[in-house]
C-alpha cells in the first residue's frame, strides 16, 4: 500500500513540476476521475459461462447495477494518456421462484490508454476519445442475510473499449462521459460455500451483465 | 446573402453578382482584400527614389472606437426616428459597420498622407457651402490597384490609389466625390438593403429577386450619376471632366498610360532577344461601353454617359470653370505618388508583367529612380521563379494549396502597349528569364556597390534557381561577348579558306560549315548580332569578368557539390518524413518570442444565410485575446500583439507597421505552396523583425459555427507562424475541431499550439550519432 502511495506521489510530483511547459491541458498533465456507471435493464440474460451450479435454475430479472471508478489519468503526448483505474461494483437481485434475495461487490482494476482523436482535432484530455482497457476482476456476494451463504469469483481477466468524450470547466474540473463494451468471461473460475449455488450463478450474471455495456458519466479535477 | 460589397454603394467597375456567395471566405482573408501601398507625409524626390506611402499623425477616431460604440452610436439615432424598418435599418447598420471597421482597420486605409491630404482639399472645396454635411464625412485613400471609390451610410467615403492614378485632372476627382456624396446623402446602401429584404419576405422566386436587386442597384447608380452632376454644377469645375470621367471607368482596365515597350528595353550588347519574341504589331484597344449590364450593379458606361451628358449638354455652360481648383500641382503630384505606389501594389498582386510595363512607365520621366529600377528587378526575379516549376521549397498542407499558384495571365487576353510584355514573358523559358533576371538584378546591385540588401538575396536565389533547377554553372556561359564570338570564328573561317591545304577535310569540304561561315563574315561586315535560338549563352559573358558575380555563382556550385541541395531549396518531401512523429508529440520548434498580428475571431450563426453574431463576436475577440494571452505565458511564449483594434491615438507607427506585415502576408498567401520565393517586401520585414526583436510573426483567428456543415457545431482554428527572415512557413494548420468554442477548447488548442512552438526541437538520429 504505502508502495503505491509512493508512486502515485511521485506521478502527482511528475506532473506538477513541469506543468508549465509540457503537453496536456495548459501543461497539466495528470488527472483524477470519478466515473458513475450504469447499466440500462437488460433482462433474462444467459451467461455463456459454465458454471459449476444448478443449471435448471430460472435467472432472476437484475434489479439495479451501478458501478464506482476513480481512475488517475496522465498524459503522454498530445492524442494519448494512460490511466489506472479502480472500480467498486455492487449489485443486488432476486432469485426466483423461491424469492431468494441476494447481493453483492465486486473490485476491478483496469489499466488504459485512452486515445483523443487526432482527425477530429482533440487534444489529450480533452474531447472524444477511444479508451482500450484490461482488467482484473474480482466479485463476492451472500445469499439473503446470511453470511453463511456466499460465493466468490476467481480472479476474472476482462478487455473492455470504451467511446467517451471529455470536457473541461473552469479550467480545473473534467466532465468524461462515454459508453462502454467489455468482454469479461475470458477465464472464470469460482468458489460457492454452502447453500450458496442457488445465488451464485444470476450474480455472476448480473455483474457480467452490467459490465457488457455501461453508460457513464464522471467528475475529474485537474490539480 | 448581401454582402459588404452590395451594402457600399461603389463608383467604378460593376460588381458581380456572384461575389455575393462568398461572404465566408471573405470572413476568413477579408482583412486581405484590398492590398497596399503607403504614402509619406515627407514630400520625396521622385526623380531618386520613392519611399512607399505611409500614414501620419494620430489615428482618427473611427481607427481607434471600438466596432461596437459605433453601432451603438448608429442605433441610437436610427431608433430616435421611428420607422416601420427600424429593426432591419439596424441589422444593416450594425453589420456595415462592423465590415467599414473591419475594412478601415485592415492596414490599407491611409490618413494624413499627402494624397489624403490633397483628396480631403477636394471634398472641402466640394462642400465649402454645406458645412454641417462635410462635418459628417471622412474621407480616407485605399492602397489598391481596382480603379473605384466607395461611400458607406456612416459617412465614410473611401477612393483607391488605382483610380487616383488613372484620373487626368481635378475636376474628375471632384465628380467622382460628388457621384458618392449622392449616395450618402440618399443613403443608398440602406435602401438596396430593405429593398432587398422587402424582395426576399414577399417572394419565393430567388431569380426574379436577384434580378430586381440589380434593376435596384442600377436606378441608384443611375441617380447618383445625374444628381452628382447637379451637386458638381454648384461647383466651379470644368463640365469637361464629368465626360472624361466616364472615359476614366471604361478604360480602367488599361496602365495609367498607354505607351509602346520597346524591344530594347532590356537588350545590350550581351543580350538580344530573338526576334519572335516580340509580337510585330499589339493588341488594339477594342473596348465597348455598350456591353450587356443585365448581370452587373452598374448601367453599362453608354447608358451612364448617356444619361449625364443629356442633361449636361442642355443647360451647362462652361465659362468661367476650371480642371483644377484646389491645386493643380497637388493634384499631379498626389497622381504621381498613386502611380508609384501602383507599382508596389502590382508586386503585392504578383501582377508581375503589369508592374514591369508601369514600372516602365513611369521610367519615361524618371529613368534613374532606384525604385523602379528595383520593382523591375523584382518582377523579374518573381517571373524567373514561378517559371522554374517543380522546383523549390514547397510546403503544402490545408493552408497553402497547390490551387494558389501563380500563373501568367495569358498575351491574347491583354489589350494595348502592355501586351508586348506579357509576350515576352510567354515567350521566355525558364531559363531565359532567369538569366534576365540574374543579368539585370546583378547589374544593379553592382551599380549600387553591393551594398544594397533587397537585392542581395534576389541574385542568390536567382543563382540558385540556375544551379538547381537549370543545372547551370559558370562554365557553361561564354566568357567571350557575342561579338567576340562572331569575331573570332570569322577570322578562323577566313584563315581557313586562306589555306584550304590546313584542313580539307573539315571547313573547306563541308558546304554547311562554308554556308556558316559566309553568314558570320556578313555578321562581322554590318556588327549586327544573330538571332541565336540560345540567347542566354551570352549574357554573362561582361558579367563573368566581374570577380564578385563569378565567385558568388561558383560559390552555389561548390554548395551544390557538397551539400547535394542548398539548404533553403530542399524539398518539402524531407520534412514529411517527420510528420507522424509531429502528430503524436507535436512539432518543436524553439521558439520564445512571437510577433501575434491581429487575432481575429467571428461567431457565424450558420441558419442558412450564415450571418454574423456581431455580440458573440465582440465577446469572442475579447475572450480569444485573453486566452492568447494566458496560454502564451503558461507555455513560456513571450509575445508581442500588433493588433489595431488594440491600438491607441497615438499608435500611428504601429499601424503603418501593421499595414506592411499585410501587405508581406498577402503576397504570402498569394505564392501558396511556394514557401522558396522571396517576396516583394521582404526587407521591411527583416527590419520588423528586428524592432519587435522577434523574426516569428503569428496569423491566427477562430470562427466559431452554430449549426453548420460541421454539424450542429463547430470551430474553425486558422494559425501560421512565418519566420519572416527567411520567409519559412514554421507552423501552418487549420483545425477543424468538432466542439463548441468553450473557453477550454480554446485554451486547449492555443495553449497545444504555443507548447509547439516553444518546445525545444528534438535531435535527430544522424545529429546524435555526430554529437556522439
Amino acid at each position: 500500500m504505502k508502495r503505491s502511495i509512493c508512486i502515485l506521489f511521485f506521478l502527482f510530483i511528475a506532473a506538477v513540476l513541469p506543468a508549465q511547459k509540457a503537453p496536456g491541458y495548459r501543461g497539466h498533465r495528470l488527472f483524477l476521475l470519478y466515473d458513475f456507471q450504469f447499466h440500462p435493464d437488460i433482462s433474462h440474460y444467459t451467461p455463456s459461462i459454465n458454471l459449476l451450479v444448478n443449471a435448471n435454475a430460472s435467472y432472476p430479472k437484475t434489479t439495479f447495477l451501478y458501478s464506482h471508478s476513480v481512475a488517475l489519468d496522465y498524459v503522454i503526448n498530445r492524442h494519448s494518456s494512460l490511466g489506472l483505474s479502480a472500480q467498486f461494483l455492487s449489485f443486488s437481485g432476486t432469485y426466483t421462484p423461491e424469492t431468494i434475495n441476494y447481493n453483492g461487490t465486486g473490485y476491478y482494476v483496469s489499466f488504459y490508454l485512452r486515445r483523443f482523436k487526432a482527425r477530429k482535432n482533440a487534444i489529450a484530455p480533452l474531447g472524444k476519445y477511444l479508451k482500450p482497457e484490461i482488467s482484473m476482476l474480482y466479485y463476492s456476494g451472500m445469499q439473503g442475510t446470511s453470511a453463511m451463504t456466499t460465493f466468490h469469483s476467481g480472479p476474472q481477466v476482462g478487455l473492455s473499449y470504451s467511446v467517451g468524450r471529455t470536457y473541461i470547466v473552469f479550467n480545473h474540473l473534467v466532465i468524461d462521459r462515454g459508453i462502454r463494451f467489455s468482454l469479461l468471461n475470458l477465464y472464470h473460475t469460482m468458489e460457492v460455500r454452502d447453500q450458496g449455488h442457488q445465488s451464485a450463478e444470476p450474480a455472476a450474471a448480473a455483474v457480467l451483465n452490467n459490465q457488457y455495456v455501461n453508460l457513464y458519466v464522471g467528475i475529474g479535477l485537474l490539480p | 446573402m448581401y454582402n459588404a460589397i452590395t451594402r457600399s454603394v461603389s463608383y467604378g467597375n460593376p460588381v458581380s453578382s456572384a461575389t455575393v456567395k462568398r461572404y465566408l471566405f471573405r470572413i476568413v482573408f477579408g482583412l486581405f482584400l484590398f492590398l497596399t501601398g503607403f504614402s509619406f507625409a515627407v514630400a520625396q524626390d521622385l526623380t531618386k527614389n520613392y519611399s512607399r506611402l505611409s500614414s501620419s499623425g494620430n489615428l482618427p477616431t473611427f481607427f481607434v472606437e471600438n466596432f461596437q460604440t459605433k453601432i451603438k452610436a448608429e442605433g441610437e439615432i436610427i431608433r430616435s426616428k421611428n420607422d416601420s424598418t427600424l429593426r432591419e435599418r439596424e441589422d444593416f447598420t450594425s453589420e456595415n459597420i462592423f465590415d467599414t471597421d473591419r475594412l478601415i482597420r485592415s492596414g490599407n486605409v491611409l490618413f494624413n498622407d499627402s494624397i489624403s491630404r490633397y483628396v480631403n482639399r477636394v471634398l472641402d472645396e466640394i462642400l465649402k457651402n454645406d458645412v454641417p454635411l462635410r462635418s459628417k464625412l471622412q474621407l480616407f485613400v485605399v492602397k489598391s490597384v481596382s480603379t473605384n471609390a466607395f461611400s458607406f451610410d456612416n459617412g465614410i467615403i473611401l477612393i483607391n490609389t488605382g483610380l487616383l492614378s488613372q484620373l487626368e485632372n481635378e475636376a474628375e476627382l471632384a465628380f467622382i466625390l460628388c457621384h458618392e456624396l449622392v449616395h450618402y446623402r440618399k443613403r443608398h446602401s440602406v435602401n438596396a438593403y430593405l429593398n432587398y429584404v422587402n424582395l426576399t419576405n414577399n417572394s419565393y422566386r430567388k431569380t426574379s429577386n436577384h434580378e430586381a436587386v440589380l434593376n435596384y442597384s442600377r436606378d441608384q447608380e443611375t441617380e447618383a450619376d445625374t444628381a452628382g452632376l447637379a451637386m458638381f454644377r454648384t461647383t466651379s469645375y470644368d463640365y469637361c471632366a464629368v465626360r472624361s470621367a466616364f472615359d476614366v471607368m471604361q478604360y480602367a482596365y488599361l496602365p495609367f498610360d498607354e505607351q509602346p515597350f520597346p524591344k530594347t528595353f532590356f537588350e545590350d550588347k550581351n543580350l538580344k532577344f530573338p526576334a519572335d519574341y516580340f509580337l510585330d504589331k499589339t493588341a488594339s484597344i477594342k473596348n465597348e461601353d455598350n456591353y450587356d449590364d443585365s448581370k452587373s450593379t452598374h448601367p453599362n458606361i453608354r447608358k451612364r454617359r448617356s444619361s449625364v451628358l443629356r442633361l449636361l449638354d442642355s443647360t451647362c455652360y462652361n465659362s468661367g470653370r476650371k480642371r483644377f481648383l484646389v491645386s493643380e500641382s497637388s493634384f499631379l503630384r498626389s497622381r504621381e505618388l498613386a502611380r508609384f505606389e501602383t507599382c508596389s501594389l502590382y508586386l503585392l498582386n504578383l501582377d508581375y508583367a503589369d508592374a514591369i510595363y508601369s514600372a516602365f512607365l513611369l521610367q519615361q520621366r524618371y529613368p534613374d529612380n532606384l525604385f523602379l529600377k528595383k520593382v523591375i528587378a523584382k518582377a523579374l526575379y518573381g517571373i524567373a521563379a514561378y517559371k522554374e516549376t517543380n522546383y523549390g521549397t514547397h510546403f503544402k498542407n490545408d493552408v497553402f494549396s497547390a490551387d494558389s499558384r501563380y500563373e501568367l495571365k495569358a498575351y491574347d487576353q491583354v489589350e494595348g502597349y502592355s501586351q508586348q510584355v506579357y509576350y515576352l514573358f510567354h515567350k521566355l523559358s525558364s531559363e531565359e528569364a532567369t538569366v534576365l533576371a540574374l543579368r539585370y538584378s546583378w547589374k544593379l546591385h553592382t551599380s549600387l556597390d553591393y551594398r544594397d540588401k533587397e537585392l542581395a538575396p534576389i541574385c542568390d536565389s536567382l543563382f540558385a534557381f540556375l544551379v538547381m533547377a537549370e543545372r547551370k554553372g559558370p562554365s557553361d556561359f561564354s566568357t567571350k561577348t557575342r561579338l567576340e564570338v562572331i569575331h573570332d570564328d570569322s577570322l578562323l573561317a577566313l584563315t581557313t579558306s586562306h589555306h584550304p591545304a590546313s584542313d580539307t577535310a573539315s571547313i573547306a569540304s563541308n558546304k554547311y560549315e562554308r554556308i556558316k561561315a559566309e553568314q558570320r563574315k556578313d555578321g562581322l561586315k554590318t556588327d549586327e548580332p544573330v538571332d541565336l535560338a540560345d540567347f542566354t549563352e551570352y549574357a554573362f559573358a561582361d558579367l563573368l569578368k566581374d570577380k564578385n558575380f563569378s565567385a558568388r555563382f561558383q560559390f552555389f556550385v561548390n554548395r551544390k557539390a557538397e551539400k547535394g541541395s542548398l539548404d533553403n531549396y530542399e524539398s518539402y518531401q524531407e520534412k514529411e518524413k517527420d510528420a507522424h512523429r509531429e502528430l503524436k508529440n507535436g512539432k518543436a520548434l524553439g521558439v520564445n518570442k512571437v510577433v501575434i498580428v491581429e487575432p481575429f475571431y467571428y461567431r457565424v450563426k450558420a441558419e442558412g444565410n450564415q450571418k454574423l453574431d456581431l455580440d458573440g463576436t465582440a465577446k469572442g475577440i475579447l475572450e480569444l485575446r485573453k486566452t492568447i494571452k494566458e496560454d502564451a505565458a503558461k507555455a513560456g511564449i513571450d509575445y508581442v500583439a500588433i493588433d489595431p483594434q488594440q491600438m491607441t491615438a497615438g499608435e500611428t507607427d504601429r499601424y503603418n507597421d501593421f499595414s506592411k506585415i499585410n501587405d508581406w502576408f498577402s503576397e504570402r498567401l498569394l505564392h501558396g505552396y511556394h514557401a522558396g520565393i522571396l517576396a516583394s517586401c521582404s526587407e521591411e520585414m527583416k527590419q520588423l523583425a528586428a524592432r519587435y526583436g522577434s523574426p516569428y510573426f503569428l496569423w491566427t483567428g477562430v470562427i466559431s459555427m452554430h449549426k453548420g456543415s460541421l454539424g450542429s457545431k463547430g470551430t474553425f482554428i486558422y494559425v501560421v507562424l512565418y519566420d519572416v527572415t527567411n520567409e519559412t512557413p514554421l507552423f501552418a494548420e487549420s483545425r477543424q475541431v468538432h466542439m463548441k468554442d468553450s473557453p477550454a477548447m480554446l485554451h486547449s488548442n492555443f495553449y497545444d499550439i504555443f507548447h509547439q512552438f516553444h518546445q525545444q526541437p528534438r535531435k535527430k538520429k544522424a545529429d546524435k550519432a555526430i554529437t556522439n
